[in-house]
């Protein structure tokens, strides 16, 4: 079973109400009944109706079934069950039908969803052409931009006009790109300018995709463009869930969560998407470690994956590194694709550091990197270790660093 | 097309392009192609970005130090305390200042959250530990914590007039140096000097205020009849260093006076109870001005038989200034009779009580806290000062809000005030 605590329930939590909701609930005189084995919990939570309402919660993802009217996800119940699972103070029992018949509908326990079907290859060279053609827009609109100069182009709204185009080109990926420009202009030039050449290059890529092998998946995801299931790496490993977090563009959510694989030290990165008000919940929250097979999606620097034939494990994972290594990991996967946005970076005795302007985070040897976060989880972090050395797990976009886990190491 | 920009490096890249390869041609040791330029720039600029940031290197730097260990115990107390800051501060506050009691610290969860509130809510302060003043510390937020040193008196002198009314207020009793104070250029420190000599009889200050006093209201006691002989100063004549408050409305000078003269004094000084010399005062054209300087006295100097007499005989009519220090200095037994008879007579004076219930600010006693639970199932929840009251119900109630009330405004208050008094109850018990 994943090591269930406060915090990895509170990150399921779709809003801080269900939270704070939750948290009423984790307490056994609001049960009238609760039990747990090594796949799941239930309980009857007591509510104003005059029947409880039945929670089943799966403890190997997180995943929930409530028979209250919340149209939240995961509900305050399940919350509140998971927070008495934290707490230790559900006894072990054998599950009730109704629990035992939502468990064996999700197939096998804990397994993950599978992925759906991907496109066909006429549908994926039919939407390459129309991609194409707004590629060769965009190009002409960015030699405009350059040929003018970026100040001459300063509004955002002659950016996000492209972009939309763009994501009418089923180019969204391109689209995304040029927003983040857009907002830079003026605020960043140096950041715009870097973003511009490297966009450019990827249009430029793109127009030779029969040349660049796997990196031309790559080209194609940076473009936001489905890729071909071709055949995929699939490694086994116990794969630590290091880190989670939830982005919204555009009215859709991308729930990314982080795996470190725990023998081969391979990152692997899980994506899932939906729309409305909350993102997904992550495939496992971060302190839960998956006995798995990772399916890589085709890449130069395989990254993207799916979790199958998974089993529960405690999590154990491997201890970071320093900033030197994390560069070379950073620069080796950068030879093989020029694209990536986000490299995963694990630190291990880490802490902060108080620059003129900025907060620096800082490994072992003292080297520091500006941290993205804001003053609120950046105290919330320092209020929890008091700079006390730490693991730190977060995202590193080659600039700046931005915090998504840590985790206090027992010396 | 006459500027000309030459490329060295990823700068004079990015220059180009914010400037415009059309306004500014960018050459190198050899030309750019012109139908070319654009296309060159970009893929350079790519090239060099990509280059760079597989080049990325950190900077050396010194870690922040690190927090001080806790030398004080950790309350086991995160979820319930994250729970409280975001529903019920107030519960929050009462855990705060029983944990301060009891030798306990927030957990470090928390501490991130509260050290924003220490402005505002001074009890969180003594909880924050260790690790919540460091925090504190880092994020430039002043606790203002009270010091033990208090400013030398030898140093008059030199000190702010914040630490001069801070030596005023919260040092030893020294006529000498109140009285010097009484001169001082600013007002605070006089006024702070004033409160303290008024409160040492031993003080000429005190004396000759006492003096006045005893002439300006006296008491003739019959065997019969007794009564009052009122002869206000006149506003000329008082002490140039007694402060004056703000002149009530519909009260004449000489009035106002007179008022301000017996806010001064304590209201013990006739030596006659309270019932006796209110029930004296009504006769008098004064009457107004005496009971609004002995309510005020009452306050200054927190008299209990006073604060009962007035709280029985005004229940509902004390003047706004008064009334909220009056209820709460009033004894529990007195106040919990006085509650309840007023609650069971469902009235109009139920109403004046549930403001008296919302002002008292100690946790009501386990009876009063029965009644009113009983009061609000039978009126249907429906006062709106009701909900705000489970902050201060004894936790022994609980039991009472277990099974469903009526549907409607009850049944929803029963479940607030469950919630609520739950919170409590596991804040409560985490200091154990």
């Amino acid at each position: 079973m994943p090591v269930w605590t406060a915090e990895t329930v509170i990150a399921l939590a779709p809003d801080a109400a269900s939270i704070s909701a939750g948290r009423g609930l984790a307490d056994a005189g609001k049960w009238a009944s609760a039990g747990a084995n090594e796949a799941a919990a239930w309980g009857e939570a007591k509510g104003s109706g005059s029947k409880p309402y039945q929670v089943t919660v799966d403890l190997g993802d997180g995943a929930s079934k409530c028979s209250c009217p919340s149209r939240k996800f995961p509900c305050k119940h399940a919350l509140g069950l998971l927070l008495r699972i934290a707490k230790g103070d559900v006894p072990n029992g054998e599950p009730p039908d109704w629990a035992t018949d939502w468990v064996e509908k999700r197939g096998q326990k804990a397994a993950p969803k599978v992925a759906p079907a991907p496109p066909s290859a006429k549908t994926v060279e039919k939407r390459w052409d129309t991609v194409q053609k707004g590629l060769d827009e965009c190009e002409a609109f960015l030699r405009d931009a350059v040929g003018n100069g970026l100040l001459a182009l300063s509004s955002a709204r002659s950016w996000d006009e492209m972009a939309r185009r763009m994501t009418d080109a089923k180019a969204q990926g391109v689209g995304r790109r040029l927003r983040a420009i857009g907002s830079a202009v003026g605020v960043d030039n140096a950041r715009a300018a870097a973003d511009l050449g490297s966009l450019a290059l990827l249009i430029e890529a793109a127009r030779r995709g029969d040349e660049l092998g796997d990196l031309a998946y790559d080209v194609r995801t940076a473009l936001g463009v489905p890729t071909p299931d071709d055949s995929a790496e699939t490694v086994v490993d116990v794969w630590d869930a290091v880190g989670t977090f939830g982005d919204q563009e555009d009215r859709l959510w991308t729930r990314r969560t982080w795996f470190l694989g725990r023998q081969t030290g391979r990152w692997a990165l899980h994506l899932a998407f939906a729309a409305g008000n909350a993102p997904p919940p992550p495939l496992a929250p971060f302190g839960a470690a998956l006995a798995a097979e990772a399916r890589f999606s085709p890449s130069a620097w395989p990254l993207r994956a799916t979790l199958e034939s998974a089993s529960p494990r405690e999590f154990e994972p491997r201890r970071g590194g320093t900033w030197a290594e994390a560069f070379e990991a950073q620069a080796n996967a950068l030879a093989l694709n020029p694209w990536i946005e986000l490299f995963p970076v694990l630190l291990r005795d880490a802490t902060l550091a108080q620059g003129e302007a900025r907060w620096l985070v800082v490994d072992a040897e003292g080297v520091g990197v500006t941290l993205a976060n804001g003053s609120e989880e950046r105290e919330w972090l320092l209020g929890r270790t008091g700079n006390l050395p730490c693991e730190i797990f977060g995202e590193f976009d080659g600039e700046r660093f931005t915090l998504v886990s840590y985790r206090e190491i027992e010396s | 097309m006459s500027d000309r920009i030459e490329l060295e490096g990823f700068a004079d890249l990015v220059a180009s392009a914010q400037v415009g390869t059309r306004k500014a041609v960018p050459t190198r040791k050899t030309e750019f192609p012109l139908e070319e330029t654009e296309r060159t720039v970009l893929l350079e600029l790519g090239t060099l970005a990509l280059v760079r940031r597989a080049g990325s290197t950190g900077v050396r730097t010194v870690s922040l130090p690190p927090a001080p260990a806790e030398t004080l115990r950790i309350a086991d107390a995160a979820d319930a305390l994250e729970e409280a800051l975001d529903e019920s501060v107030s519960a929050a506050l009462e855990w705060a200042r029983e944990a301060a009691d009891r030798g306990f610290v927030a957990p470090t969860s928390v501490v991130s959250r509260l050290v924003p509130l220490v402005k505002r809510h001074p009890e969180f302060g003594p909880v924050l530990g260790e690790r919540g003043r460091w925090l504190a510390g880092v994020m430039g937020v002043e606790l203002n914590e009270p010091t033990d040193v208090l400013p030398d008196k030898e140093d008059w002198g030199s000190l702010d007039p914040k630490e001069r009314v801070r030596l005023v207020e919260d040092g030893p009793g020294d006529l000498e140096l109140f009285a010097k104070a009484l001169g001082d250029r600013r007002k605070e420190v006089r006024e702070t000097a004033a409160e303290r000599l008024i409160r040492m009889p031993e003080s000429p200050q005190a004396q000759e205020l006492t003096r006045m006093a005893l002439a300006a209201v006296v008491l003739h006691k019959g065997l019969l009849k007794s009564s009052l002989e009122v002869s206000p100063p006149k506003p000329e004549l008082l002490p140039k260093w007694m402060p004056q408050d703000y002149p009530t409305h519909g009260m004449g000078g000489i009035a106002n006076a007179l008022r301000d003269l017996l806010a001064r004094v304590p209201p013990s000084l006739w030596g006659e109870s309270p019932e006796r010399l209110l029930d004296l005062s009504k006769r008098s054209e004064y009457a107004d001005a005496l009971r609004l300087g002995w309510e005020r006295a009452t306050v200054r100097f927190g008299d209990v038989a006073w604060g009962e007499a007035l709280f029985l005989r005004f229940f509902g009519s004390l003047s706004p200034f008064v009334a909220e220090p009056i209820v709460n200095g009033v004894s529990e037994a007195v106040f919990d009779r006085e509650i309840v008879a007023r609650l069971r007579g469902r009235d109009k004076a139920m109403s004046t009580a549930f403001d008296m219930l919302r002002w008292r600010a100690a946790p009501f006693s386990a009876s009063l806290s029965r009644e009113i639970v009983a009061i609000a199932r039978a009126i249907g929840g429906s006062h709106y000062v009701l909900e705000s009251l489970g902050t201060r119900l004894d936790l022994s109630a609980l039991p009472l809000l277990n099974d469903p009330w009526d549907e409607g405004l009850a049944e929803e208050l029963r479940l607030k005030w469950r919630k609520i008094l739950d919170l409590r109850r596991r804040l409560h018990e985490s200091l154990r």
